[in-house]
């Protein structure tokens, strides 16, 4: 893909991101389509997602930045507000968004989303219910999952 | 306002030929800088530089009081009582300014001014007679001008005021109710106020010359003073109830009719800031001014959607799109122009993308006549309706200036365009996303 008829604000983004990336998570634009990007998310400290590797991908669409950025979490997770097909439920990515956010903004609030989970807004209900009733089993749980799934997986993702 | 408005002109116009000391090639070299002195400026609020249809000849948004080359100043000299006032010698002659103060249908005092070479005398009205140096019309408010427009009705007197300025350092300039007409005479009818006891005659004209002396000068700290009335003698009243009520109010005896810098002149249809030439030093020279505003760009302030850099423009607006800054007057956040945050209803409300906050989206405009700067800082406010940018001691002290409008109220306008100011507190601090690189 060339960044012919790309907007210079994505252009602008991505040399950013490239330049000085944020702590923690690497955004790499796909070589063949400069809107959709390979992310890769660590699991933030003192959270059951410690030392997990997560992939996510991010596409902005064509309205984008009047729209947010579609993102999606490949690598399974067990965390409330994230379903079993990786959908986040995140307001920034919603009706919160605005388009003096960022791709940078976006995954920082991802990243914010791991360290606090928020059960009281679910997306994935089951989770939540765990959550709500046995933290301490969900935060096991969510151990569990991170070493079962987001460790040793840094070759391409099979999709689900 | 002087009964020489509804007297047509031309009866005693074809007399004689004006006096060398106020005919019309005094002008030219009156407007030329007489032996480098500059008394001051008077400038017109509601104009950025120059009027919407451009600055010509003695119709201009700012008038340079220069030294004459020869004095043209009046003073009182003699008065007298007549029964006939328009057969007396001191109106039919030409070349002898008068003011008549008619009492009765037949009585009315005329007051015989002679030369006085220690002063110059400058007139403003709406007048295009030869009479008047500074031609004032009716300004209409920024948010209401539009390509074509006429003033079907002015409450501008045709000869609304005179100024007299020393011819000798310190240069005082001294204001005064109505002009001399086309035959160097002021005619005050019988309706307009006037007094007459003992020794001391008087009046005012139909919608009366008010001024307003800042406290403190005309500086950073400055604030809004009280509006005063001046009569035709260059007496202090207080205002009357309205505009054109026919009584005076209560003079004010420690007050004068002197001009200071920063004096506001208010003549019901047009407001006039006087600027001394002493006072005009602290205010940005241009090539200062377009310093201030390079060192705001050289932070290289971006917008937070388009990400590309916007340059605050030296005059007016940008001609180039996509560099020209908006901002969102209820947050003050600078954007360029971009289409998100519409409301529903398709107003002009709009949504900021940096704080969500929802208010009117509006392009930022430079405030360029200088002269209307209380200090020589950089222009990082700006006016709320408008959008005109000046510096934030500019802003505040405008905001609080309640400038007559109509006859009865008052009101904070823009100086860069006279529209009336959003209520408290009429301007913002902007808030640049710069210094990102």
């Amino acid at each position: 893909m060339t960044g012919l008829g790309l907007p210079r604000r994505i252009i602008k983004e991505t040399q950013r991101l490239l330049a000085e990336p944020v702590p923690g998570i690497t955004a790499r634009p796909d070589d063949a389509n400069a809107r959709y990007f390979h992310v890769v998310v660590a699991g933030p400290s003192e959270s059951p997602y410690e030392g997990g590797t997560f992939n996510l991908e991010l596409f902005l669409p064509e309205e984008y930045p009047m729209s947010a950025p579609k993102v999606r979490f490949m690598t399974k997770i067990y965390h409330p507000n994230i379903d079993k097909l990786g959908r986040i439920c995140l307001d920034i990515l919603k009706d919160k968004w605005s388009p003096a956010l960022q791709i940078r903004t976006v995954l920082l609030s991802i990243q914010a989303l791991l360290s606090a989970p928020n059960p009281d807004d679910p997306l994935a209900n089951d989770v939540a219910e765990q959550w709500k009733s046995n933290e301490a089993k969900a935060i096991e749980f969510a151990r569990q999952w991170t070493r079962q799934y987001a460790m040793n997986n840094q070759t391409p993702q099979p999709s689900f | 306002m002087p009964k020489s408005k509804d007297r047509p002109s031309d009866d005693i116009d074809s007399h004689q030929p004006a006096s060398p000391q106020h005919g019309p090639g005094d002008r030219a070299s009156s407007a030329s800088n007489y032996q480098g002195i500059k008394y001051g400026e008077l400038v017109v609020l509601g104009y950025n530089g120059h009027l919407p249809q451009g600055n010509k000849g003695r119709r201009r948004s700012k008038y340079v009081l220069y030294k004459r080359p020869q004095a043209n100043g009046v003073k009182p000299f003699r008065k007298h009582i007549v029964k006939n006032p328009h057969s007396s010698k001191a109106i039919q002659d030409s070349s002898q300014h008068s003011v008549t103060y008619t009492l009765s249908r037949n009585q009315a005092v005329i007051v015989e001014y002679k030369q006085d070479p220690d002063t110059d005398m400058f007139q403003i009205g709406r007048s295009s007679e030869d009479p008047i140096d500074f031609v004032v019309m009716d300004t209409i408010p920024g948010h209401m001008r539009t390509d074509s427009d006429t003033i079907s009705q002015s409450t501008i007197s045709r000869f609304a005021c005179r100024i007299l300025v020393d011819r000798n350092p310190p240069y005082t300039a001294r204001i005064f109710a109505a002009g001399f007409d086309s035959g160097k005479n002021i005619f005050l009818g019988e309706k307009a106020v006037k007094w007459y006891k003992g020794e001391e005659i008087d009046g005012l004209t139909t919608n009366g010359v008010f001024i307003m002396q800042p406290q403190g000068g005309f500086n950073a700290s400055s604030k809004t003073g009280v509006w005063r009335e001046i009569s035709v003698g260059g007496a202090v009243y207080a205002l009357r109830e309205s505009r054109s009520t026919p009584h005076k109010s209560n003079q004010v005896l420690d007050e004068d009719n002197i001009l200071h810098d920063g004096t506001l002149i208010d003549l019901c249809g047009a407001t006039l800031l006087w600027r001394s030439a002493l006072g005009l030093i602290t205010s940005p020279s241009e090539h200062e001014f377009e310093h201030l505003i390079e060192e705001l760009n050289a932070g290289r302030p971006q917008c937070p959607v388009g990400l590309m850099t916007l340059v605050l423009p030296k005059k007016g607006t940008l001609g180039i799109n996509d560099k020209q800054p908006f901002v969102y007057l209820k947050c003050g956040h600078v954007h360029g122009q971009h289409q998100w945050g519409q409301t529903k209803g398709g107003g002009d409300e709009r949504t900021c993308p940096l704080c969500l906050s929802v208010g009117p989206f509006v392009k930022l405009k430079m405030g360029c006549e200088l002269s209307l700067y209380v200090d020589n800082e950089h222009p990082t406010h700006c006016f709320s309706p408008c959008g005109h940018m000046a510096s934030e001691h500019t802003c505040r002290y405008w905001a609080q200036v309640p400038v007559p409008h109509g006859c009865q109220g008052f009101h904070a306008i823009c100086p860069f365009c006279a529209t009336p100011l959003d209520a408290d507190p009429g301007y913002m601090k902007l808030i640049f996303q710069d210094h990102t690189d």
